[in-house]
């Protein structure tokens, strides 16, 4: 009885936060191009909270079905590969509005 | 010292002794604390307490290897590196009381009293309990050490009792293969014993027995309860005089000492829906997180009660979501009630979440639920279940999730899913349903449910608030139900053989062709056969609205009160006289003296989209609606908008663009809402143009904008088009494009537009409720997905991009560079049901909805470079008031008196 089995599914500690190298950092500047076709889509600046560096990252890795904008001060939570560590990729906004927001 | 302390001293010491053992082997010296209490020196026994379990834990140190050496480490750092070994709080609780009696003593100016010192040995009894418990020989020295096997059996079994509030009284190893262990706990004066004799090998035991000369088992304790644990069922070999007084249990059936599981499963089988063992023919995809985006991609496909079996096989957590009616309650049931795999979970637990009340915790639910079939007392029910479910030998079953959330919002979700993490630990195996369009819509939820993908730090942050360690909450494998080919779903298959003869409404479903409508008028079909046209209308009323308001079980009082007595025949109250009863199941019975009787029984419908079904009818009329959004926060399903959708069917639109005055369903499906628009307004038909804007700029070129601006709009801020934005350089002079939206412009720009239109931006209300109409369809159009009417990203690709990373791909590969804004017109098809064109893709729309805080506007409706599910009527972004992208335009609106 006391045998937990593991399986596929069963939570790996070593796999959660930290582990599969998730970064938290604010956007800390934007430029009006550089990014998208013909670089005429603005380039984003996210600094990690933790080691203070910063990485770039375009409209495009913005992790959303929707409308890819984000704002300089929002929190994010992001990735970099290691082999372009200056480039940020699957950025996710963490501060979104509540959705009852939009109906007031 | 009094005599009062005399004789708690005294108790203590008698306690400590049972641990002679340890004492001996550790060396440690239990005089020498008690002899400090004799003597009027607290401050002195807690000091000796304090350098017992500094030894104890050193010992715990080196037998587990812990990096680094213990010797002149910390009370708190020996605490620090032990504690991952120590499973339970209350121990932990009993150490960090240790250190911090042990550290008042030794400042000065405190002072320690007797009543100190007494607690710092209870707490150290606390802990040589479990050290004893812990069941190694390396620890405390006992010999013949037991098979690991037979001490992580023994530890289990005391961990049992003492979540029984029992605690260890005495402990023998007896040889490597059979343990002796004694627990009691205090009821009023009189004190239980329990009595666990567990033997890998009953051959043994005739060899202990014997040594003994049967001494040591001989007790004239009273009330003694006395259990044989064994590893098999044969008791061949087990000494005669051992079967005596004790009941023989297998250690893989221990629990069933306590609970009785195949009642439990056996009343769970009969409950509505009947099962029958054939495999259900329904089909599914295993889903698992994408690690880097958090999104959910399939792993596996194929049978869904075979992609189940594996899943539960590997122990592992899984949700399983699907259309109302799909079939979710049915695999679920078989799940459980199926024999189990070998080496499976053999106790399994299923729960109707439905029937659990939305402000009940989830405890008492629990309680209520297994009480009958659990014979410890209902304080212990709850806690032995979870314990047996944190050793990883249950496997919980828990149907309709959503219908259990206190509210239909991730926050209400995150609320439950937070209750239910005393059952979710790390070992547990819980397999759940849902509604898919709830779980699955959220990001949010997406992430929490898959523990390795990325947990947003505003969800890890609540889940702290809540007390809930975000490591700890386990993994769940989403099985997603697929829509049968012929788009029915079971529960349609099952009333229609129900219902039987004429089959018009399936002849009428299959002309529509979706499967959603069959069940829709399949439902309404059996509704209104049993309730009669006389009784229709309150049923619609009282249940409809009774669903809006979060109620979904009633005792037949209420029935009574809500709908009249006629509702029963003759006039009498009582289950089978109850008229709509075809309808219903029974759900328990209501707590309360006023309620008893039959009158106190309660009942539920035999499934929800009933109550959903009545809910949507009910919503259907403005009425309806107005009363729904008196209630505090109507509870709104996905399936009530799809219901309410369908039932609507063609009603008369109107070609005007004009948004009556009313209340409106808007909002995502995880989190739907009714508004309400207080006057009526018109909408252009078209979004902004360039060819219009260019009108607008030659006015400005000639006047000025002063009189159309902004009060608020910054200085500087000009009119033109942001042209570096534009992909087409001459997209506002080239007439070829004059058709086109107007893009690349600010909000402060849009603003003014409209003043110069003579109207104003339409608030983010208003643009939705023009778009989804008052049946709140997801596109303007209607529920369903036609790729001719809409220019999404989609559009530009040859496939569909479900996901961020197929979209991601596609870009990647130049695919979508051509993405343009079409003309405001193309799509014909593309038209609201008051006439508003091409609301859906295309273009965002800007709309008088500012978040002031972060100076952002709110748009709308998607454009040409998103996913398809990402231009509904409902989507929405935020956009900062001095942005202009090529993926933004307007249209304006005008107040109607």
């Amino acid at each position: 009885m006391t045998a937990a089995a593991g399986g596929p599914a069963q939570r790996a500690p070593e796999q959660q936060a930290g582990g599969s190298g998730q970064r938290f950092g604010r956007i800390t500047d934007r430029h009006p191009s550089g990014s998208g076709p013909g670089g005429r889509l603005g380039t984003y600046f996210v600094t990690d909270d933790e080691t203070g560096t910063t990485c770039s990252f375009d409209y495009a890795d913005i992790v959303t079905e929707g409308f890819r904008t984000i704002r300089t001060g929002e929190r994010v939570r992001f990735l970099t590969n290691p082999g372009d560590p200056g480039h940020a990729v699957y950025v996710i906004r963490l501060d979104l509005p509540d959705i009852e927001m939009y109906y007031e | 010292m009094t005599g009062e302390l005399d004789a708690r001293v005294l108790r203590l010491k008698t306690e400590l002794d049972d641990h002679s053992r340890i004492a001996r082997y550790l060396g440690l010296d239990f005089e020498r604390p008690i002899q400090s209490l004799n003597d009027g020196y607290p401050e002195n026994a807690v000091a000796w307490v304090g350098k017992i379990t500094e030894r104890l834990l050193k010992q715990l140190w080196r037998h587990h290897n812990v990096a680094g050496a213990p010797a002149g480490k910390t009370l708190k750092d020996l605490i620090g590196g032990c504690r991952p070994y120590i499973r339970s709080h209350q121990v932990l609780d009993s150490l960090h009381d240790i250190q911090r009696l042990r550290n008042r003593s030794s400042h000065d100016g405190y002072v320690i009293a007797e009543e100190d010192g007494l607690t710092a040995v209870r707490r150290l009894l606390d802990v040589l309990a479990w050290y004893t418990s812990t069941g190694s020989g390396a620890l405390s020295g006992q010999a013949p050490r037991l098979a690991p096997a037979v001490a992580a059996k023994a530890e289990f079994l005391a961990g049992l009792y003492v979540t029984l509030d029992y605690r260890p009284a005495k402990r023998f190893e007896l040889s490597r293969h059979t343990v002796y262990q004694l627990f009691v706990r205090e009821r009023g004066l009189r004190s239980e014993y329990v009595e666990l004799l567990l033997s890998r090998d009953p051959g043994d035991l005739a060899k202990v027995l014997e040594v003994t000369g049967g001494e040591l088992l001989a007790t004239r304790l009273p009330k003694l309860t006395r259990f044989l644990i064994l590893e098999g069922d044969s008791t061949r070999d087990v000494p005669a005089a051992l079967l005596e007084d004790r009941r023989v249990v297998t250690y893989d059936h221990f629990m069933g000492t306590m609970v009785d599981l195949d009642q439990h499963l056996a009343d769970v089988a009969g409950l509505y829906p009947r099962l029958d063992s054939a495999v259900l023919p329904v089909a599914g995809d295993l889903l698992t997180g994408d690690e880097r985006s958090g999104q959910m991609q399939i792993s596996e496909a194929g049978g869904a009660a075979a992609l189940l079996q594996q899943v539960a096989a590997s122990g592992g957590n899984l949700l399983i979501v699907g259309r109302p009616g799909s079939g979710k309650t049915t695999l679920l049931k078989q799940l459980v009630t199926a024999a189990p795999a070998a080496g499976a979970r053999r106790y399994r637990f299923f729960f109707d979440l439905s029937l659990k009340g939305r402000k009940e915790p989830f405890a008492d639910f629990v309680t209520r639920t297994l009480a009958p079939y659990f014979s410890v007392e209902a304080a212990y029910v709850f806690p032995a279940f979870c314990y047996f479910a944190r050793a990883g030998s249950v496997m919980c079953a828990l149907d309709g999730f959503d219908e259990a959330v206190p509210e239909i919002t991730q926050a209400g979700f995150l609320e439950l899913f937070t209750e239910l993490t005393e059952v979710l630990s790390a070992e547990s195996a819980v397999v759940m349903t849902s509604r898919v369009s709830f779980l699955e819509d959220s990001p949010e939820v997406r992430r929490l449910l898959d523990g390795t993908s990325l947990m947003s730090e505003r969800l890890v942050q609540e889940l702290h608030a809540q007390g809930v360690d975000p490591l700890r909450v386990p993994r769940f494998s989403v099985l997603r139900l697929r829509d049968e080919p012929s788009g029915g779903s079971l529960l349609a298959a099952r009333l229609e053989s129900e219902l039987g003869g004429d089959s018009g409404a399936s002849a009428a479903a299959g002309e529509a062709g979706d499967g959603g409508d069959e069940l829709g008028e399949l439902l309404w079909r059996h509704i209104t056969q049993v309730a009669g046209p006389e009784l229709l209308p309150r049923v619609v009323e009282f249940f409809g609205l009774a669903l809006l308001r979060g109620v979904t079980t009633f005792t037949l009082a209420e029935l009574v009160n809500g709908l009249g007595i006629s509702v029963f025949d003759g006039g009498r109250i009582g289950s089978g006289g109850f008229r709509l009863r075809a309808l219903f199941r029974p759900a328990g019975r209501a707590s309360g003296v006023a309620d008893a009787g039959e009158a106190g029984a309660v009942v539920a419908f035999r499934h929800a989209a009933y109550q959903e079904l009545l809910a949507a009818e009910f919503l259907r009329t403005p009425g309806g609606r107005d009363a729904a959004l008196a209630a505090a926060r109507p509870r709104l399903t996905e399936q009530v908008r799809d219901f309410l959708h369908r039932r609507s069917g063609a009603a008369a639109g109107s070609s005007d663009c004009i948004l009556p005055a009313g209340v409106y369903l808007v909002g995502p499906s995880h989190h739907l809402m009714l508004r309400r628009v207080k006057r009526p307004v018109q909408l252009d038909q078209f979004a902004v143009t360039v060819g219009r804007y260019n009108q607008f700029l030659a006015a400005v070129a000639r006047d000025g904008s002063a009189r159309w601006d902004h009060p608020a709009m910054p200085a500087g801020q000009a009119h033109a088009p942001w042209r570096d934005r534009l992909r087409i350089p001459d997209y506002y002079d080239d007439p070829a494009y004059d058709n086109h939206p107007a893009i690349a412009v600010s909000w402060w720009s849009a603003y003014a537009f409209a003043r110069f239109d003579g109207k104003r931006l339409p608030t983010s209300l208003e643009w939705e409720a023009a778009a989804r109409g008052p049946d709140g369809r997801l596109f303007p159009w209607g529920d369903q997905v036609d790729m001719s009417a809409v220019n999404c990203a989609d559009t530009w690709s040859d496939h569909p991009l479900i996901t961020y990373e197929a979209w991601r791909a596609e870009l990647d590969r130049g695919r979508l560079k051509d993405a343009l804004p079409g003309p405001v017109d193309a799509h014909p098809a593309n038209v609201s049901p008051f006439g508003v064109r091409e609301m859906a893709g295309n273009v965002w729309e800007l709309t008088a909805t500012v978040l002031e805080d972060l100076n952002e506007a709110v748009i709308c409706g998607g454009s040409f470079d998103n996913p398809y599910r990402a231009v509904q009527a409902c989507s929405k972004g935020t956009y900062r008031r001095r942005g202009a992208s090529n993926a933004v335009g307007f249209r304006c609106a005008r107040d109607l008196p």
